[in-house]
């Protein structure tokens, strides 16, 4: 901060003032807007009155300032997007015909809906006649008792992930927390499948002057976006040891303390670059948002929440004593 | 952008609503899995599965009356669409008991480190600011600027940049310029209230 121009240094205590007056997200006087609002702001055909009120809960909650922020983006990035179903999208979605779609989506809730369905089909087998009264009491049985566990489990919070991986971390004093990058990666940037210099063809990690870039790079070597769609390309091998290496662990964890997944990287040392410290980058898919810790530590809690993304990529930039280089990234889906 | 302005099926809704429906349908998978809105990024398949389901049943119950709502007026149908799933999500998770989960942007400034680098006592000729006082001071003079100025300095709080602000203005990006000197500005008239107040920014802190 001491080596800024006064004037910005005071724009930047402006800032921190502001955001300390805060108290919280939503300032009181928060209210949401309706759906109907929104939308005609997002698409500029408001009222004054829908105006005034998206304007006045864009002043109170930062929250709503990000969420309108995130779906003017995506209302961008949806207009350079070829919608237009194709015939191979046809025959790869089954769509149900419209009466069918409304009637089973009515009222059922899914599970029960389900079983219907296969009441229906069952029946259409010609279960003899003797056995139709015992499978209907027995059906009967089971959605009294599927209702009853679903009433007692409604208030009950569900896990926020559900295939989280519940492991006792120890050793660990404390988590940390990401910071977002204010700018998202460019989706347009993922688009390339070239590799993007030739030290990355040859397996050596490129070097930038920014840490960022470094990252940032490595993620368009894991990741690529095709016609509307962020795919994963062919697993990399894991990482080996190299000699004058440090060995790192990245744990996601959640707002238990509960590891969620982890990433163990190698970074190589050299003296020159001993002091500065090694940073990790993860970037969140489908928003593209990218977030950054310091490796203040050799294994690190970092939280991962729900609302955030369930796919994305993991790496890590080190200095090398001139530039930046970022080690052979990780992707992950928390969904599998 | 490529879907048209005005999707065909939208103009066969009474003469071939079936055949309408099924691309209706088409395009709405195809947009929510490409595309999907924030609150659905975080659900799993069933789940995602279930919120697109009913997304569309909500677009066309009671003969594609809420499809029936939209009017052109230059806006392509797939952001009006995507903004209503945005906001219908958020529905769904909540009918469920669960709140959409807010993102924690920047973690919140630490009062402390606030307090740490305003002056000690006997410096600054005497004056010694409380940390509650400032931001009382702070906070009226925002309310005086007005509204657009505010959300500009929030926006700034924020951390955005001018062309994000000019996004969460909804105004043309050409006007990046524009509102990177109206922040100027409206940092000027803010430091000016303060300084009526007797509290100069620049020689406040320690640092």
């Amino acid at each position: 901060m001491s080596d800024m121009p006064n004037g910005e240094k005071a724009d930047q205590r402006l800032d921190e003032l502001i955001r300390a007056c805060r108290g919280g997200e939503k300032a009181a006087g928060f209210v949401r807007p309706s759906g109907d609002a929104i939308t005609a702001y997002l698409l500029g055909t408001a009222t004054d009155d829908q105006k005034r009120a998206v304007n006045k809960a864009l002043i109170h909650s930062k929250e709503f300032r990000r969420e309108i922020l995130e779906m003017s983006t995506d209302i961008e990035v949806l207009a350079s997007m070829d919608l237009t179903p194709s015939e191979e999208d046809s025959q790869q979605v089954p769509v149900p015909s419209r009466e069918e779609f409304e009637k089973q989506h009515k009222q059922d809730s899914p599970i029960l809906s389900k079983l219907k369905v296969f009441w229906e089909r069952l029946v259409e087998f010609r279960i003899p006649q003797l056995y139709v009264p015992a499978l209907a009491t027995a059906t009967v049985l089971i959605l009294v008792a599927i209702q009853t566990t679903l009433y007692l489990t409604h208030k009950k919070p569900q896990a926020e992930l559900e295939r989280v991986k519940k492991v006792e971390v120890k050793g660990i004093a404390h988590t940390l927390k990401w910071s977002l990058i204010p700018k998202q990666l460019d989706r347009g940037y993922l688009s390339s499948n070239v590799p993007r210099s030739a030290e990355s063809k040859s397996g050596k990690n490129p070097a930038y002057s920014d840490p960022q870039e470094a990252a940032s790079m490595e993620f368009g070597n894991l990741v690529k976006y095709e016609k509307g769609l962020f795919l994963f390309k062919p697993a990399v091998k894991k990482p080996e040891p190299i000699s004058l290496s440090r060995s790192i662990v990245l744990r996601l964890v959640d707002s238990s303390g509960s590891l969620i997944q982890e990433f163990p990287a190698y970074v190589p040392v050299t003296r020159a670059g001993s002091s500065e410290p090694v940073t990790a980058w993860l970037l969140g898919l489908p928003s593209t948002n990218l977030y950054t810790v310091e490796m203040t530590s050799d294994t690190l809690n970092v939280l991962w929440t729900r609302g955030l993304d369930a796919k994305g990529c993991v790496t890590f930039t080190y200095f090398d004593g001139k530039k930046y280089r970022a080690v052979m990234g990780f992707t992950f889906d928390l969904h599998k | 952008m490529n879907d048209q302005l005005v999707p065909f099926f939208l103009s066969q809704l009474d003469k071939e609503p079936d055949a309408a429906f099924k691309d209706f349908y088409l395009f709405a998978v195809r947009l929510l899995r490409s595309c999907p809105p924030r609150p659905m990024r975080s659900l799993n398949e069933d789940d995602c599965q279930d919120a697109i389901h009913d997304i569309i049943y909500h677009c066309v119950k009671d003969d594609f009356r809420i499809l029936r709502q939209y009017v052109s007026k230059g806006r392509p149908f797939a952001a009006w669409f995507y903004a209503l799933a945005h906001n219908k999500c958020i529905d769904i998770i909540r009918s469920k008991g669960h709140q959409p989960e807010g993102l924690s942007i920047h973690p919140d400034k630490d009062e402390s480190e606030l307090m740490n680098l305003l002056p000690d006592p006997g410096e600054n000729e005497g004056k010694r600011f409380e940390l509650s006082d400032l931001l009382s001071i702070v906070k009226k003079a925002l309310t005086l600027l007005g509204d657009y100025c505010r959300l500009l300095l929030e926006m700034a709080g924020d951390e955005f940049t001018p062309r994000e602000m000019v996004a969460v203005l909804r105004l043309p990006a050409e006007q990046n310029k524009k509102v990177s000197d109206d922040l100027r500005e409206c940092r000027r008239r803010l430091r000016r209230k303060l300084s009526e107040d007797g509290i100069d920014i620049e020689s406040l802190f320690k640092d």
